[in-house]
Parts: structure tokens; C-alpha cells; sequence
């Protein structure tokens, strides 16, 4: 309780940290929704629907500025978008653009041309949920559970997917160097 | 956070992965960026925004930000109030766990997964112990990380080392050299373990409904199991 009155006391010329996050990341927010959604209201009503999912977060959030809470924003709101757009369309999301393996407007030939380390290559390759889960739990350093909380999902569901991004990674990392050769389940 | 075990290097550290997402991060942060959108946000949008700020600002606001909580703070109010007797049904419910292990040409890869309707709960944090280590060994380096669950216990003599993990099993990975052998299932006290000889550290581990333990050690097999039989929780 106490933290969350904390998180309402004015911050910076008479404003909540919520304000700021909003005032300063509405329009990155907005684009990354319309990215996805391409229309204009929705994209709108994502980014409401994303401050209201970011307000029940606040206590997880530090600094307004760092390139971390704007990542955790954009995760927020991709999210959310996505979910709309599937809600909305009812199609594979694997048939649109944005959730194909990549990065938002980085084509995969681009990533490969540049000197990043095959880590980071690997990374910006995953696909969307996987890496954004592996964001918010080494990046930004969340427990399972406020992960859960943030991407609306159950508590083993976050951590499957954790783990899945986790053997995705892996096995884009051995797939080069070896083959796996078998696969043994022990209950 | 993930604890791993150095039995065989990683591909990468967990450090490696924490430079290389912050590295990606800051890509993916520059393409949003470079993304060209021209729009207005509508009043409507901005209605609905300032709406938010104001309420966001009320104490009570995680408790009543949506229409359905605020029906169903309503309702448990008025239930609440009319309730004499409550009765409550424990739910049943088996655990069921898989080890995997994923095989490669030079070592293999043992990973837990849990089912997704039986979150692993493993509070409150229980340690473990070695409670017989063999003639000579002596305890050189002791790491506890309660909030993660984690033990690392390291007993040495001459140049050899016992060394024991307890880590929770959910997030627990770890690589073995099986270039020249096979994982073996044994019993031992009446749990099934996993045993490797390898040229010359032997390994054995296995797993409860909350945590794996590993052991690897410079000694003979007899020692090395007897090691594994002495690990219980400390009193």
C-alpha cells in the first residue's frame, strides 16, 4: 500500500510518474500499435488499453527515462495489440508482417549484414513473444509474476513461455554449430 | 534468475545474454523509432486519457479500473455481507513434471518442464545439505541466494573438488559432457537418479517436486553415492 501511495506522489512539476510515462511515451506507444493494427482508432484504444495495464504496474517501474521502461511500454503495448488484432481478424498471426521473426522495421538480411555478436543476432530473430518475455524477465530483471501480471497471463504460462524463448534461443545458437542428435523424456 | 551450473561452458553466460538483450533492445528501440506514422490523437482518445490520469491518481484505483471489478467489487460486498457459512473443498490436483534431456554429439542438455496447470510453488525456501563428505575434504566455499532458492557448496582436498547445487527446478538448465557415455538411471534410497562417469568427475543428480540437485566430484563411484545419499534438508 505504502508503495503504491508513493507511486501517485507528484514527481516532477506537479506531475505523477504516470503522467510522465504517458506524456513521454504515448507517441512511441502509438506507433507501435498502429504498427500492428494499421487503424488509427484502434491503435488509440491499444494505447489506452496499455496505460491502463502500465498503471497497475507503476510500483515496477524506476526511471521514467531509461531505455528499459520505454522497452517495458513498447512490450506493453505490443501485447495488447497483437491480442486485438487476433481478436479482430481471427487469422494466423504468422501471416502478418509483424510477428514474422525479426524486429519491428528490421528486415532479418539487414540484421545479418551488421557486426552484432551472434547472441544479439539470434535475439532480434526470435519471434515476437518469445523475445519480449526474455526482455522483461533479463533485461528488466521482473519475476515470473510481474511478468505474468503484465502480459495478462497466468503465472505457468509466463513461465513456459520463458522457458520456450529460452530453448528457442538455444537451439537457434546450436542449430549452427551441431546438431541435436536426440531427445529423451524422462517423467 | 537463472543459476547455472558450470559442469560444460554455455554457449553463453548469463551476462553474454544480458549485454546481448540490452543490445537488441536498443535496435528494436531505434526501429520504432525510424517508423514513419503521422496521426493526431483524437479527443476522444484524449478524453478517455485524462479520464485515466485522474482516476490512476485514487488510491483505491487498482482495486476499481474496470467496469467488471467494479460489478464484482459490488457483489462481493452485498455477498459478503449475507454469507453465514462458508465451505471450502480442497482441490486435488498431481503434479507432473518431465525431465528432458536433449542429447547433442559431444554432451547433453537437461532441462525440466512443468505442467502449465501446476505452477511450481516452491516458497518457503528449504536448504540442503551434504551431510558426509569422504575422508580429507574439507568445505571451501559455501553460496546461499535464498530468494532464488539457490545453494552452491564446494568441499576440496588435494586439488579435487565435491561440488554440490540445489536450485529450484523451473528455471534450472544444465549441460553434461556425454562425449564418451550415457546418463544412467539408478535407485538410490529409493529415488531414481541420474549417474555419469566421466573421465574423471562423476555425476549424479536428481530431482524433487521443487528442486533438482546436482553432484559433481573427483571420487570414486562408491563415494560419490554415498555423498548423494548424505544431502537432506537443513534442520
Amino acid at each position: 500500500v505504502l508503495l503504491f501511495y508513493l507511486s501517485v506522489i507528484d514527481t516532477q512539476e506537479g506531475k505523477t510518474q504516470f503522467e510522465l510515462l504517458y506524456e513521454k511515451y504515448r507517441w512511441l506507444m502509438y506507433k507501435t500499435a498502429y504498427n500492428i493494427l494499421r487503424e488509427h482508432q484502434a491503435a488509440e484504444d491499444a494505447v489506452h488499453d496499455a496505460f491502463m495495464r502500465v498503471a497497475l504496474s507503476l510500483n515496477s517501474i524506476d526511471d521514467v527515462d531509461s531505455p528499459k521502461t520505454r522497452n517495458f511500454l513498447v512490450i506493453i503495448t505490443r501485447n495488447i495489440s497483437l491480442n486485438m488484432y487476433k481478436r479482430r481478424k481471427r487469422i494466423d498471426l504468422s501471416n502478418i508482417g509483424i510477428e514474422r521473426p525479426g524486429v519491428v522495421g528490421v528486415d532479418n538480411h539487414l540484421i545479418e549484414k551488421e557486426s552484432y555478436n551472434e547472441l544479439v543476432k539470434e535475439i532480434l530473430k526470435l519471434p515476437g513473444k518469445y523475445a519480449d518475455v526474455l526482455f522483461l524477465r533479463y533485461d528488466n530483471e521482473y519475476s515470473i509474476s510481474e511478468i505474468a501480471k503484465m502480459l495478462n497471463m497466468s503465472y505457468a504460462n509466463a513461465q513456459k513461455t520463458i522457458e520456450r524463448a529460452r530453448k528457442a534461443l538455444d537451439k537457434r545458437l546450436y542449430d549452427k554449430e551441431g546438431e541435436l542428435i536426440a531427445r529423451k523424456i524422462h517423467k | 534468475m537463472i543459476k547455472k551450473v558450470s559442469l560444460l561452458p554455455e554457449r553463453y553466460t548469463n551476462e553474454e545474454l544480458k549485454e546481448a538483450l540490452a543490445k537488441a533492445r536498443d535496435i528494436r528501440l531505434q526501429a520504432i523509432d525510424q517508423l514513419e506514422v503521422e496521426h493526431e490523437f483524437s479527443a476522444r482518445f484524449n478524453r478517455k486519457m485524462n479520464q485515466l490520469i485522474k482516476a490512476e491518481s485514487k488510491p483505491y484505483f487498482p482495486l476499481l479500473n474496470t467496469q467488471w471489478k467494479r460489478i464484482v467489487a459490488v457483489l462481493v460486498v452485498i455477498i459478503f455481507l449475507g454469507i453465514t457459512t462458508v465451505a471450502c473443498v480442497p482441490v486435488l490436483r498431481n503434479r507432473f513434471y518431465k525431465m528432458i534431456e536433449d542429447i547433442y554429439e559431444k554432451y547433453s542438455r537437461i532441462s525440466f518442464q512443468i505442467a502449465p496447470e501446476d505452477p511450481l510453488d516452491i516458497d518457503p525456501f528449504i536448504e540442503y545439505e551434504i551431510s558426509e563428505v569422504p575422508d580429507g575434504f574439507e568445505l571451501v566455499e559455501r553460496t546461499v541466494i535464498e530468494e532464488d532458492h539457490y545453494v552452491s557448496v564446494v568441499y576440496t582436498s588435494d586439488g579435487r573438488d565435491i561440488v554440490f547445487h540445489q536450485m529450484p527446478m523451473g528455471d534450472s538448465r544444465f549441460s553434461v559432457n556425454t562425449e564418451d557415455t550415457r546418463l544412467k538411471a539408478i535407485y538410490l534410497s529409493g529415488v531414481e537418479r541420474y549417474y555419469l562417469n566421466d573421465e574423471k568427475t562423476r555425476i549424479i543428480f536428481w530431482y524433487d517436486d521443487r528442486y533438482v540437485f546436482i553432484i559433481s566430484a573427483e571420487v570414486e563411484e562408491g563415494q560419490i553415492l554415498s555423498v548423494a545419499q548424505g544431502v537432506k534438508p537443513i534442520e
